[in-house]
């Protein structure tokens, strides 16, 4: 390996690093003033590209390149101004929904305005070449990128530290109490804030067009990356995203020479390395104490439910109970899904809120559960209700292994590393094809004899994750449930009065994992089959949007929150080629109508007419 | 939007027109329902020309009379998020709501699997289209699946037919680290190796897919010196890969040997950048020139004002091919469909197909040829049709492949 | 090292050091409180004393220094181990955990020192009514504690502290935001509960007044380090607490020796 090799393979990862800087700068400034995860900014990444592509034809090349930033920035103005504000007060896990509506019809306006082809963007006149360095051809493109990332930086440098506005984003981002201190409108700094990051997220999708194929998916292809920088390089810095970039750049560009078939894995493995060593991230400010107020909204006092809500619900049980009379195979397969659905929602609600913890990777659980009683009966020949048991186990020790290793994490930084794990496995999953058969999934996973008629797998879907959802709530008020909710309102006080808040936080996560596993192991023998999808992201994300919309401190909010993004799912896909539209937009709707999710209905109007 | 009103347009004329001649299906008769599933929102680049390509079909078919003596085909058409899970939810609702007589389509090889899995189990036939996993005929294949499109094996297989002709022995391989990279570079290997001893592989880059990190993979390619490349990367990394690729030299004085780049999916966004001399498997679309050929391109510009994508030919060769077997059969009865498949010969714009008794694969092949820029826009040179039966073992070695019992 | 006497002290502090940044916010400090006693805390804002607090209780770890509880070294202990051992605290900002009822945050309380993991059994839980009417709060212990107005917090806080019975309470400004006619009610509850149960507490607090009225002892703290320790008298007249507190209003005012407000 000669040194011109490794002198380009340096050059490879900087510039990468520029490109994926941008995008986390803009990300990373958000989660710092607005303490919000900004799930469309890869959605503003992609129209920052697409944009510039339209502009090309009229302007050319660099014209296009400066105005298609400022067009991105109004655009997340828009997106600030009438979908974030007016939740500014919801918990911020409303805001990751409401972002999350945001991308999936961003999503669906891209193919509807660029149509669904590719498109190889045009070159950049005048750097469309390439230069000898000791004897390798590197494009003067990326020369210019590698420029590009130190020299925005030094901008925002000069921002942050010379303007006044500078001073209060800084200050905001270390305590955002600071700012009404310091006498200015939060509303309108977050205002610029947004926008400045969506400018640079335009600017970095911009600057992408000549070397990415721009595509509908870009927009997930690049958040997770993003995330990763974030997280690494410490939520809120700016210098720490750089840094991040830098770092994660580089461990491509190296790990494609020696590990060529491990790139997936890298960043997940960089980023769950450097969280193991380094909570806070590489650059990002560790805090002392936890605030005292814990800065969340507070949770609504757990209350047994009134009569008429009592009623309602044992309607809804006795309808479960008799749908095996009323429906056919169909129908009863889609309630199976919706009940499976429901038991891993309520399982991401126990975490989350019950116990106050943040997943973004639950589908690691789900899915670790599902391929474990898949690989049992595939691989080791083991009954239905054994590999079941099995692949609930797996889950619930997984579990306790995130509970370990990331019992000294707090919040988003958690809820990153358990992204990470999923990442990892879904990693495994999609590249091991001996054990897990990769992307082709392991098939003929049919349920016994026994279990075979719908009627009876149903049954069993009914007892095990109807069973489980129903346990959950039962269990929120029991001695333990009470200690978990005390340590999510106030975790130092918490362990003031004698709580075991880590030893806690440990056991929510593996009965958290063993439902999970449990409701991936019963999706598995319901689809008859396993696919690397139920580690995916989208599967995650699923399960926090089913939460949300039911309502995170809903008591069986999770079954609501199942069958209404189910219902629209399987309506909106029926009906139209564009259900992320209808689906993002109805999201929206939802989350800025009736942020309490649809649990709080049932209070909303109990209110009203009081 | 503009395409799909005009398209919806023509269509409706086209039906119109239908309708009212004289020999058209009988709109009373109880149609043929066949459930069609496919990755239409996420994967609209490849299954639009597809869905355009079953409609031309289905549309021609009832306008001609229809099918079992006058009655009509009816498509329910799903889409399934590129997901097996949603696929299966689909699939269930199309047999136990809908009532289909058969179910068709897919284009993700594990979407294809997954519904080829739940027709064996629910006992239903599954025309696939497009998935190009060996697995769905081989090593999963089962009794109630067969599938149209030249697969992963057979593809490669033309390609080494002529790449162990070329006059290189170092080779390296570019390959998405998925199901499919891994068997398109194990095929390779092994056939070349078969070919020509001599050979050996230098380099093998695994991206992972849609995540091709281009200037570092190329980079790392170009520093193992091959002589010549086999890639397998397509779509948005095909993209960065040409691009980076032709601007640090990489394809400089090296053959690059590279699956389905030649299909007009994936050249018309390469547009000028097209990388000439790549020898390739495709579908030269417009140079076809043969008379069952042109009528199709004839009738789908007709319908829809642009030339037809490969999707486009196997969207439509499925629905001729379902037609074609349930005129054959007689009757919906899934046994009586599939022994009416099993062997039956279709005549397609390309030519002729049969579909294999011995493992349900259809011997629809594949063009190869090298390509070139002409008129600032890709396209192939030099290229050949390669028919499914050159390259398909026979079948006294497919039975050792497939489970036994099937 | 630590020397077993007859009566060993409830709590025993050797050179603790904390530092931030470059800033040693607890400077070396030595302390011992006996068994029943009432000991105050007293300092200008900033002196390190609410930095001492999470160093005794265990929400912060010292740079240097050990602890002993009952002669037993607690140096490394996490807080739940530490309030298992019979230390509890309040907070300078009162909080209670407002999703819960008040018979709950009490119930819990009770419980948290000898189950730390409270499994699904519902143990005997302590009269809630009379535990509120004992810190003066007539309330239904059925309501939650979200939306208690802030003496009412800072009131639960404390019944919720002498809930778990133990044997060493620290309060951090138990009387600020309360009146007077509050402040002794309350200092003379905890009083009560050291005169019955052989409680042993160390407050701190800005109200001279109040420290001259219930403290035994008063420990004065500036820049990290105890300048004074003895009787409240002795300490007042002590020259480096008088330079302390030197030109601002203190002697004979009720409002103390410094503008309440927080502490590092």
């Amino acid at each position: 390996m000669d040194l011109g090799f490794l002198v380009i393979q340096f050059l490879n990862g900087l510039a990468s690093a520029s490109s994926l800087f941008l995008v986390a700068a803009g990300l990373s400034l958000i989660f710092g003033v607005g303490r919000i995860v900004n799930f469309a900014h890869g959605s503003l990444f992609m129209l920052g590209a697409y944009l510039t592509v339209a502009l090309v034809p009229a302007v050319g090349f660099w014209a296009a390149v400066l105005l298609a930033p400022p067009l991105v920035a109004l655009i997340g103005g828009l997106i600030e101004r009438l979908i974030l504000r007016p939740i500014a007060g919801a918990p911020e896990l409303f805001q990751l929904l409401a972002t999350f509506g945001v991308s999936l019809m961003v999503a669906d306006v891209v193919i509807l305005v660029w149509g669904a082809a590719d498109i190889v963007g045009p070159r950049a006149p005048g750097l469309d070449g390439a230069v000898s360095v000791l004897g390798k051809a590197v494009p003067l493109y990326d020369l210019m990128l590698i420029a590009v990332g130190p020299a925005v930086l030094g901008g925002l440098w000069l921002l942050l530290t010379r303007t006044r506005a500078g001073l209060l984003v800084r200050a905001a981002a270390e305590d955002r109490d600071m700012v009404d201190a310091l006498g200015r409108d939060p509303k309108r700094l977050f205002s610029g804030v947004f926008m400045l990051g969506a400018l640079l997220a335009g600017l970095g999708g911009a600057l992408a067009v000549p070397r990415e194929t721009l595509h509908s998916g870009l927009d997930l292809q690049v958040i997770v990356e993003a995330f990763a920088v974030v997280v690494v390089g410490g939520m809120g810095s700016v210098g720490g995203a750089y840094g991040a970039a830098v770092l994660i750049g580089l461990v491509h560009a190296f790990g494609i020479v020696w590990f060529p078939e491990a790139t997936l894995v890298l960043t997940f493995l960089v980023m769950a390395l450097v969280l193991m060593l380094r909570p806070h991230g590489l650059f990002g400010a560790r805090a002392g104490l936890p605030a005292a107020t814990g800065g969340a909204a507070v949770a609504p006092p757990l209350t047994g439910v009134g009569r008429l809500g009592g009623g309602l619900w044992l309607l809804a049980a006795l309808g479960l109970l008799a749908a095996p009379l009323l429906l056919g195979a169909y129908g009863l397969d889609v309630l199976a899904e919706m009940l499976i659905l429901a038991a891993f929602a309520a399982s991401l609600q126990w975490l989350t809120g019950v116990a106050g913890i943040v997943s973004f990777g639950h589908a690691a659980f789900f899915g670790l559960g599902g391929y474990a009683a898949a690989l049992m009966v595939h691989h080791l020949g083991w009954g239905m209700i054994p590999a079941l048991l099995a692949g609930s186990a797996a889950a619930a020790l997984a579990g306790a292994l995130l509970g370990r290793v990331g019992g000294r994490l707090s919040g988003v930084y958690l809820a990153m590393l358990s992204l990470a794990f999923a990442e990892l496995l879904h990693a495994v999953a999609f590249q091991w094809v001996g054990l897990t058969g990769g992307d082709n999934g392991l098939i003929g996973l049919w349920p016994p004899a026994w279990a075979a008629d719908p009627r009876a797998y149903y049954g069993l879907t009914l007892l095990l994750a109807g069973g489980a959802v129903a346990g959950l709530a039962g269990l929120a008020f029991t001695p333990h449930g009470r200690a978990l909710r005390a340590l999510r309102d106030h975790p130092v006080r918490a362990a003031a009065l004698g709580l075991d808040v880590a030893g806690l936080r440990r056991r929510a996560m593996v009965l958290a994992g063993a439902v999970a596993g449990l409701a991936g192991g019963l999706f598995v023998f319901l689809k008859g089959s396993v696919f690397p999808g139920v580690l995916g992201v989208a599967m995650s994300v699923d399960a926090l949007v089913m939460m949300l919309l039911g309502g995170l401190h809903a008591l069986g909010g999770a079954l609501l929150g199942a069958a209404a993004y189910q219902g629209l799912f399987v309506a909106a896909a029926t009906l139209t080629d564009h259900w992320r539209l209808v689906l993002g937009g109805l999201i929206v709707l939802l989350v800025v109508a009736l942020p309490g999710g649809l649990g709080s209905l049932g209070r909303r109007l109990r209110g009203r007419s009081a | 939007m503009l395409s799909f009103v005009r398209k919806t347009l023509l269509l409706g004329l086209a039906v119109v027109a239908g309708a009212t001649a004289s020999h058209a299906a009988d709109p009373s008769a109880e149609p043929v329902r066949i459930g069609e599933i496919n990755s239409y929102a996420r994967l609209g680049a490849f299954t639009e020309p597809y869905r355009k390509g079953w409609e031309l079909a289905v549309q021609q078919i009832n306008a001609a009379g229809g099918v079992l003596g006058g009655r009509p085909l009816e498509v329910i058409s799903r889409d399934d998020n590129a997901s097996p899970a949603d696929a299966l939810r689909a699939a269930g609702e199309l047999l136990n709501r809908h009532q289909v007589d058969l179910l068709a389509g897919t284009f993700l090889s594990n979407v294809g699997l997954a519904v080829s899995d739940f027709a064996a189990h629910n006992k239903v036939l599954f025309v696939a289209a497009e998935p190009l996993t060996d697995a769905m005929i081989w090593e999963k294949g089962n009794h109630y699946t067969f599938r149209l499109r030249p697969s992963t094996y057979m593809q490669t297989a033309m390609l080494v037919a002529q790449a162990k002709d070329l006059p290189v022995t170092r080779w390296a391989t570019v390959a998405p680290n998925y199901e499919y990279g891994q068997s398109a570079v194990r095929v390779f290997k092994t056939l070349m190796s078969e070919a020509r001893p001599d050979v050996e592989f230098v380099a093998e880059q695994w991206p992972a897919l849609f995540k091709l990190d281009a200037g570092a993979t190329v980079a790392a390619l170009e520093a193992a010196q091959p002589e010549a490349i086999f890639n397998v990367t397509f779509s948005a990394d095909l993209g960065k890969f040409v691009r980076e690729g032709t601007t640090r030299g990489l394809f400089e004085g090296r053959e690059v040997v590279s699956l389905l780049s030649g299909e007009p999916e994936y050249l018309e966004p390469l547009g000028a950048e097209t990388p000439a001399g790549w020898l390739v498997t495709g579908y030269p679309v417009a140079q076809i020139d043969t008379p069952e050929h042109r009528a199709f391109v004839e009738a789908y510009q007709a319908a829809y004002g642009e030339l037809p994508k490969m999707g486009s030919m196997v969207g439509y060769n499925t629905f001729v091919s379902i037609a074609a077997m349930l005129d054959a059969a007689g009757d919906t009865d899934t046994e009586t469909m599939i022994a009416a498949l099993e062997g039956l010969e279709v005549k397609t714009p390309l030519g002729p197909i049969t579909w294999r008794e011995s493992d349900h694969q259809s011997t629809m092949g594949a063009w190869v040829g090298r390509l070139e820029v002409k008129d600032g826009a890709g396209r192939m040179a030099d290229w050949s049709y390669v028919p499914g039966e050159a390259v398909l073992p026979p079948a006294s070695a497919v039975e050792a492949l497939r489970p036994s019992g099937q | 090292m630590s020397p077993r006497d007859a009566s060993p002290p409830v709590l025993r502090a050797e050179g603790l050091v904390k530092a931030f940044g470059g800033i040693r916010a607890v400077d070396g400090v030595d302390l011992s409180l006996d068994a029943g006693t009432i000991s105050a805390l007293i300092g200008p804002n900033g002196a390190g004393k609410t930095t001492c607090f999470h160093l005794l209780a265990g929400q912060l770890r010292p740079d240097a220094g050990r602890l002993w509880l009952d002669g037993r070294d607690i140096s490394r202990l996490e807080p739940h181990r530490r309030a298992a051992l019979g230390l509890a605290r309040t907070f300078q900002i009162a909080g209670v955990f407002p999703s819960l009822s008040l018979a709950d945050n009490l119930a819990l309380a009770a419980e948290a020192p000898r189950r730390p993991r409270p499994g699904l059994r519902r143990r005997a839980a302590p009269d809630a009514a009379t535990l509120l009417a004992r810190v003066g709060l007539d309330l239904d212990p059925g309501r939650p504690a979200a939306g208690l107005s802030y003496g009412q917090v800072k009131r639960l806080e404390l019944a919720m502290a002498l809930a778990g019975r133990p044997r060493l309470l620290l309060m951090d400004e138990p009387t600020a935001g309360l009146d007077g006619p509050e402040r002794d009610r309350l200092l003379g509850l905890v009083a009560g509960q050291v005169a019955e149960q052989g409680l042993t507490v160390l407050f701190t607090e800005h109200d001279v007044a109040a420290v001259f009225a219930h403290a035994g002892r008063v420990l004065a703290m500036a820049d990290g380090r105890l300048i004074a320790d003895g009787p409240p008298a002795a300490v007042a007249a002590d020259p480096a607490v008088q330079r302390l507190y030197l030109g601002r209003p203190s002697t004979g005012s009720a409002t103390g020796f410094a503008p309440s407000g927080q502490d590092v």
